[in-house]
């Protein structure tokens, strides 16, 4: 009797450690299992009623922090110019940076309406460590190309890029913050988001 | 929506084909006083060192394509007229164009959007015969003449159908005639009161304008007048992509730039070969 229990448990405790040994996700499947997971919850009627959204509102903000890669956008924004931020500007640039990109598009969530997103394919690059998934997302009977460029960190897949019609966030961001860079310093530029993201989050409650 | 920013733009740029010589000559003299922000631009230029910065590399960054975003030698041409396209944009088209939809229906101004578009096929077809693609000019004139004997050109029956053979409108024009021609794309230029565009684009335009029957066959006021009000009917897609594009940016010449540049690109209207055309000759990439 006390092998079988001890049988039981062991089979019990391997299974539970299984998802840790599995294969690891591809990029691909990662993006799709985020953005499925992310649609489904906007999905959820109670997203609709003032009630239900904070809740899932903060559901949906943990997926998106899973599955896109902050501290790479910051870094990828800011170019070459990062080894001259202090630790402290780093970190300082990342929060005012996060807080600029949630503060844009946190609204746009709002507006869901059962749009669809179809995954159309893969580009990898950079010796097979970063993947472009590419899908297409189709909204008021239009069809607009989106990709995630995608890397692999500590294990998992995140999202460093995303491209819209072929416009990418980070390169239309870079190209700004080098010219700011060109003539100022860090901190100004760490103000100056600091700033517009502020100015993002007024706008959003004037317009409500 | 940024597609439609763009489609719009073409639209408008189209209606103002007549004035376009005259911002070409401006196009020639800004050329030569503005010949120090481009030098700026060249020593700004991001190099490539292989050193390590935080999991940055060659995948996206710092590479040729990337610096081709921030060619911009005649940015003090550019800049004075972003920023009075912008005060055009946001103080008299937005306000118009807000009164003007609350008094007609969207229905309505989607069947001028396609009137327009279907009066410009002229434009559409003479352009693909200029570039070999004798193919895409029959679809155009197919199309064109199955809408307006359907609608007399109200309607976009034709794309309710589903097609045999691509269809690319987007390409259609002269901008990208003289690209498959071989001529080079030319830098960043911002076209007043129209948007922005590049040196080619502007040149393509002006040879559009020739290409309008209605030019010839009405008065140029009343074709003018036309061809604004045609383009001003479908001001709301391009303002409001826009407005996309510029209010998250620090910097919006910068960001409408790179936007404009990374798209035009995405759509391959920078190529000096269209894709096709290298497919007919295989020979030619291979050297």
């Amino acid at each position: 009797m006390k092998i079988k229990v001890f049988l039981l448990s062991l089979i019990v405790f391997s299974l539970a450690a299984l998802p840790a040994f599995a294969a690891p996700m591809t990029a691909r499947q990662t993006a799709e299992a985020g953005a499925e997971r992310i649609l489904g919850l906007l999905s959820d009627p109670a997203f609709k009623t003032p009630e239900g959204k904070p809740a899932i509102r903060a559901k949906v903000e943990e997926e998106l922090l899973n599955l896109f890669d902050f501290e790479e956008f910051s870094t990828r924004t800011v170019g070459p110019t990062w080894r001259q931020f202090t630790p402290q500007q780093k970190e300082d640039f990342k929060t005012a940076f996060t807080d600029l990109l949630r503060n844009t598009y946190i609204d746009t969530l709002d507006e869901y309406n059962g749009q669809k997103v179809r995954f159309t394919g893969e580009v990898s690059g950079g010796n097979g460590k970063r993947v472009e998934v590419q899908m297409e997302f189709l909204a008021d009977q239009k069809v607009y190309p989106v990709a995630f460029r995608m890397l692999e960190k500590n294990n998992r897949w995140v999202v460093y890029d995303v491209l819209i019609e072929g416009i990418s966030m980070i390169k239309n961001y870079r190209d700004q913050f080098r010219d700011i860079l060109n003539k100022n310093n860090p901190q100004e530029l760490i103000d100056r988001v600091k700033v517009k993201a502020e100015e993002q989050k007024n706008k959003k409650k004037e317009e409500k | 929506m940024q597609r439609l920013f763009f489609a719009a733009l073409l639209a408008l740029a189209l209606a103002c084909g007549t004035a376009c010589s005259a911002h070409k000559d401006a196009a020639a003299s800004a050329e030569g006083e503005l010949s120090a922000p481009a030098a700026q631009v060249a020593s700004a230029a991001p190099v490539d060192d292989g050193e390590d910065y935080g999991g940055l590399d060659d995948y996206d960054d710092f590479n040729e394509e990337d610096a081709a975003l921030q060619n911009d030698p005649l940015e003090g041409w550019n800049r004075f007229w972003f920023h009075v396209n912008d005060w055009f944009l946001q103080y008299v088209v937005k306000p118009l164009h807000k009164g003007y939809a609350f008094i007609v229906p969207e229905k309505i101004r989607s069947g001028i959007s396609n009137f327009a578009h279907n009066v410009a096929f002229p434009v559409r077809m003479a352009n693909s015969l200029l570039q070999g693609e004798f193919a895409q000019a029959g679809v155009e004139f197919d199309r064109s003449l199955v809408n307006f004997m359907v609608s007399l050109g109200f309607a976009d029956v034709a794309s309710q159908s589903r097609p045999l053979y691509a269809y690319h409108p987007e390409t259609e024009n002269f901008d990208y005639t003289l690209g498959v021609w071989g001529v080079p794309d030319g830098p960043y230029f911002i076209i007043p009161f129209l948007g922005p565009s590049t040196v080619r684009g502007a040149v393509g335009e002006t040879g559009d304008g020739f290409m309008k029957p209605q030019n010839y066959a009405l008065d140029w006021e009343v074709s003018l007048a036309a061809s604004t009000f045609f383009s001003f009917n479908n001001a709301d897609s391009l303002y409001k992509a826009y407005d996309q594009i510029t209010e998250s940016a620090l910097e919006p010449y910068v960001a409408l730039r790179n936007a404009y540049l990374s798209m035009r690109r995405h759509q391959m209207l920078n190529m000096t070969l269209s894709s096709t055309a290298q497919d007919k000759v295989p020979e030619v990439e291979e050297q």
